[in-house]
């Protein structure tokens, strides 16, 4: 366990300042359980800001946190992994999995910034926010790019092919709604 | 890099993080997060320092020592607008100030009131003159036994520099549009008309304090006026004529809040309205920031903190 954790805090440094190459490394695979560790931290922190400032924050809130974030991976996972393989990548699901629970990490920064509020300029940390946001989805682009060895180009669009399609589907659910109500509206 | 230093940093970085958001969380609490939690709070509201006019820019930082009444004016409306609150705790460190900052600071702590939650004041060291105007508004009103307070009363000061400026040979000449323009000049003598004019103003303004505090404390009016004649008085002596209504510290005006929202009195939920401070302020040339920068670097005071910073690594 313990050389677990230090191989984690080492893949979360190269994760950080050499993303490629963490990536690849991460993406070759036997990494999953150390991914979870990080993955752990990065749902853990956001979890001490709220039980700290809510004071009576409970057990459920953290084991509520676990079991959203383990869906989310899951399906972020399935749904990457679904597109990257539609677009002809080779590459295994819990490769990914691992990848995406280092790639996640720069959120935490955004967590780190929001308990600064008070003593930062806010515009100054909805920034920042954002960039961590943006830093988080580019390993997560360097992620899908390992894994199935496709080009940065198709990574992104694997990336963000299942939030497109799930937008596309309710835009056609609301389209389809709209259209029931002003017909039957209409024979009104 | 080895293997070593990079696990050693990014331990580092981790408990950094840790520690930051549960020391910062812990002294700081998220108006978002207690919607989340959606539990009846206190807001808390301090006024320290002279209470001036002027807008609710929090550029100043902790500078300054005053409470501007644009600022007091937000956080009651806050505080009367934020469903979670059902009650304010207002704490008052401060020796007055300006009549009409402090009456229209009161104006919108009435409404606040109306809306009907109930304020309870805290005085800590000095809640005097225009801060007692402010306490006189409390449902309940809590001071320490040695707290100075009262100071019910009003005046406008002026200097008279005569003397000085025949001294020093300087006089002040000018065209006015009418006589009593210049009526608080300090290089002439008040006329007796002036000086009844003048009166006329203090004394309306004492009125409408007196008034203030006769219906804010339930009192009779002559029993107010025979106690605003300017004097000071202890938390104790308050409380013995009525200008209070109990001794005690903050712990126990927040315990009393608390109480009326249904709360444990030792572990009260609290709001405070802090003022986020934005890049734009940050970044104003009068910004505490900018004027320490100022003072070290020997900038004038029109020159942004942009530009003051590039000063200090160009002088490096």
């Amino acid at each position: 366990m313990k050389e677990r954790i230090y191989d984690a805090l080492e893949l979360l440094f190269d994760t950080l300042t050499r993303p490629a190459q963490a990536m690849m490394h991460i993406t070759a695979g036997g990494q999953f359980r150390t991914g979870m560790l990080i993955w752990a931290f990065t749902i853990i922190l956001p979890c001490i800001s709220a039980l700290v400032q809510m004071r009576h924050g409970s057990v459920l809130l953290v084991a509520g946190a676990f079991v959203g974030g383990a869906v989310s991976l899951f399906f972020q996972t399935l749904l990457v992994h679904g597109a990257a393989l539609l677009l002809g990548g080779h590459g295994q699901a819990r490769n990914l999995a691992a990848a995406f629970c280092f790639a996640d990490f720069p959120l935490n920064f955004a967590i780190l910034l929001s308990s600064l509020v008070f003593i930062l300029p806010t515009g100054l940390v909805q920034g920042l926010s954002v960039a961590a946001l943006l830093w988080a989805v580019v390993l997560a682009a360097y992620a899908v790019r390992a894994n199935y060895g496709m080009g940065m180009g198709r990574s992104c669009i694997a990336l963000f092919l299942p939030l497109l399609i799930v937008l596309g589907l309710l835009a056609v659910l609301f389209m389809y709604i709209v259209v029931e109500v002003v017909s039957l509206v209409g024979t009104l | 890099m080895d293997r070593k230093k990079k696990i050693i940093i990014t331990a580092a970085l981790l408990a950094v993080m840790v520690l930051t958001v549960g020391i910062v969380g812990w002294n700081t609490k998220t108006l978002g997060l207690h919607r989340i939690a959606g539990k009846d709070s206190v807001a808390v509201i301090h006024v320290s320092g002279a209470i001036v006019g002027g807008d609710d820019s929090p550029s100043q930082l902790t500078g300054g020592g005053s409470t501007t009444s644009g600022g007091l004016m937000k956080k009651f409306r806050q505080a009367r607008q934020d469903d979670e609150v059902k009650a304010v705790l207002l704490r008052i460190d401060s020796p007055g100030g300006s009549a009409a900052a402090t009456q229209e600071a009161a104006e919108e702590l009435l409404r606040l009131k109306q809306a009907g939650k109930p304020v309870i004041v805290s005085m800590g060291d000095t809640a005097a003159s225009g801060a007692y105007w402010l306490a006189s508004q409390g449902d309940v009103v809590y001071a320490n036994p040695s707290t100075i307070t009262g100071s019910i009363g009003v005046y406008i000061a002026y200097y008279d520099l005569q003397g000085l400026s025949s001294k020093l040979g300087v006089s002040e000449e000018k065209i006015k549009s009418g006589p009593h323009k210049d009526i608080f000049s300090p290089f002439r003598p008040m006329t007796a008309e002036e000086r009844q004019m003048t009166q006329s103003m203090v004394d309306s303004m004492y009125n409408q304090f007196v008034a203030v505090v006769a219906q804010g404390r339930h009192m009779d009016e002559d029993k107010v006026r025979a106690l605003a004649d300017g004097r000071v008085f202890t938390g104790e002596q308050a409380r013995e004529l009525g200008l209070v209504d109990k001794t005690g510290n903050y712990y126990d005006a927040l315990a009393e809040a608390g109480r009326l929202i249904g709360a444990d009195p030792d572990d009260v939920p609290v709001i405070e309205y802090n003022d986020s401070l934005s890049l734009k302020d940050l970044l104003h040339s009068e910004s505490a920031v900018s004027q320490w920068l100022q003072t070290r670097l020997g900038a004038g005071a029109d020159v942004p903190l942009p530009l003051l910073v590039m000063k200090g690594a160009w002088q490096r």
